[in-house]
């Protein structure tokens, strides 16, 4: 039986979020794999990506299903929005989208939490925030990196 | 000449006896003497490099061969013995990977012959994928007797309690999840209040009236209030207390007593009423 690389994408993914060394700096990796995937296709299959992953996380924690899975699906929407705005081949830029689209996501998140009244104080949203924000933007100039580097061509249709 | 010889046949056995008693001594007389001395040696001495010369010419080639074949089995000695070391470095590691996982639980059940009898050893899985939310999964259930609300401590103090229960898995919720409080008690002036989780690795003591006796590197313990956690348990260590300007709000910052990234294995205890 032939598994689909997505999958093993999928699985490598959420076993590297689930160490306890990348849940406690706060990593996002699936938010990060989300914008990548959404500055490279079109603006469904980013939605549908965004989609998946944050249902997917959602369903593998302790809070209720629902910020992640909307959040990420609107990230992934607006990183595939931005594509004609973002030059895909550099690493600052990249990294640059990967902070803005983690800063929505985050804010995005704490409102959806406010809303259903389970969001923390201002003061503790924050400090999930900052860390968070760095944490994922630090992982993003190393992915990012190596996304521009040894990508090969072929996956990209804009380049094939 | 026939006649010669036959008529002088004495004379030629004498000579021949004599140069053979004359050889006999020469030869006896050689084994003693150093064989780099005398006429011997220089013999010796002048033919041995010719000698070697030409034996060196006719081995050359099959020493060459040789010298290639060796090199070629040394070089599959050389690889052999590099993958042996490999194999044995790794080995070694192992070994010592086992042995530091067998001594950790030496300890886990050092630990559990003081917990009380239901006590159950489970190993983490899984920690929360979520940056919003702090819990990890284990891998006990109701299979194992694991029910919701029971507390759960590890070697360093208390952990959190267990949230979701499946029959071969449970979720525990963090002490330092946002959602997550209990009731604490400051070991050394007895002060009472709610330790809170803050979403990242810190927690709160709240609900402390302002001028209580509390400092910095005071401990906290669990009070036993609320039912849900056992009492004497250790929560963390006050890190830095900030009053406001009139007085009336204290806010204490606390640090768990356990490091919960490097947490592997925690004990689940029944829920508090079970056993009290």
């Amino acid at each position: 039986m032939r598994i689909p690389k997505e999958m093993l994408w999928i699985l490598a993914l959420f076993f590297i979020q689930q160490l306890p060394a990348v849940a406690a700096w706060g990593v996002d990796l699936p938010l990060l794999f989300v914008v990548l995937v959404g500055l490279r296709t079109d603006l469904p299959k980013a939605g549908g990506w965004g989609f998946l992953m944050g249902l997917l996380q959602d369903l593998l924690s302790s809070g209720w299903i629902g910020p992640n899975t909307i959040a990420k699906t609107l990230t992934g929407i607006l990183a595939s929005l931005s594509k004609r705005h973002i030059y895909r081949e550099r690493v600052l830029t990249q990294t640059f989208l990967v902070f803005l689209a983690t800063l929505f996501h985050q804010i995005f998140i704490w409102v959806l939490l406010k809303w259903d009244g389970t969001a923390p104080p201002a003061g503790d949203a924050l400090g999930i925030l900052v860390r968070s924000l760095m944490a994922t933007t630090l992982a993003g100039v190393v992915v990012c990196f190596f996304v521009v580097r040894f990508r090969k061509r072929r996956f990209d249709p804009a380049t094939a | 000449m026939l006649k010669f010889f036959l008529k002088n046949i004495s004379r030629f056995l004498l000579t021949a006896a004599l140069l053979f008693c004359a050889w006999l001594l020469i030869e006896r007389n050689s084994h003693r003497a150093d064989a780099g001395s005398g006429p011997k040696g220089a013999t010796l001495a002048l033919w041995l490099p010719f000698q070697e010369s030409i034996n060196w010419l006719i081995s050359f080639p099959e020493n060459t061969l040789n010298a290639v074949r060796e090199l070629r089995v040394l070089r599959q000695e050389v690889e052999r013995l590099q993958l042996e070391n490999q194999s044995l470095r790794l080995e070694l590691a192992n070994h010592k990977s086992v042995e530091t996982e067998l001594s950790r639980l030496q300890e886990v059940l050092q630990i559990k012959a003081h917990l009380p009898h239901a006590a159950k050893i489970a190993r983490i899985i899984a920690h929360d994928p979520s940056t919003w939310d702090s819990s990890f999964i284990v891998d006990v259930g109701s299979d194992d007797g694991i029910q919701e609300d029971s507390p759960v401590i590890s070697e360093q103090g208390m952990v959190g309690r267990v949230i979701e229960v499946t029959a071969k898995n449970s979720r525990v919720l963090l002490l330092t999840d946002n959602g997550s409080s209990v009731a604490g008690i400051d070991d050394r002036s007895r002060v009472t209040g709610i330790v809170q989780g803050t979403g990242h690795n810190q927690l709160r003591y709240a609900y402390v009236n302002a001028g209580e006796d509390i400092q910095k590197n005071d401990v906290l313990v669990s009070s036993g209030m609320g039912g849900v956690f056992p009492k004497g348990y250790p929560i963390g260590t006050i890190t830095k207390k900030t009053e406001s300007e009139n007085g009336l709000n204290t806010e204490i910052e606390v640090a768990p007593a356990v490091d919960f990234a490097a947490l592997d294995y925690v004990f689940i205890l029944p829920p508090v009423d079970v056993y009290q």
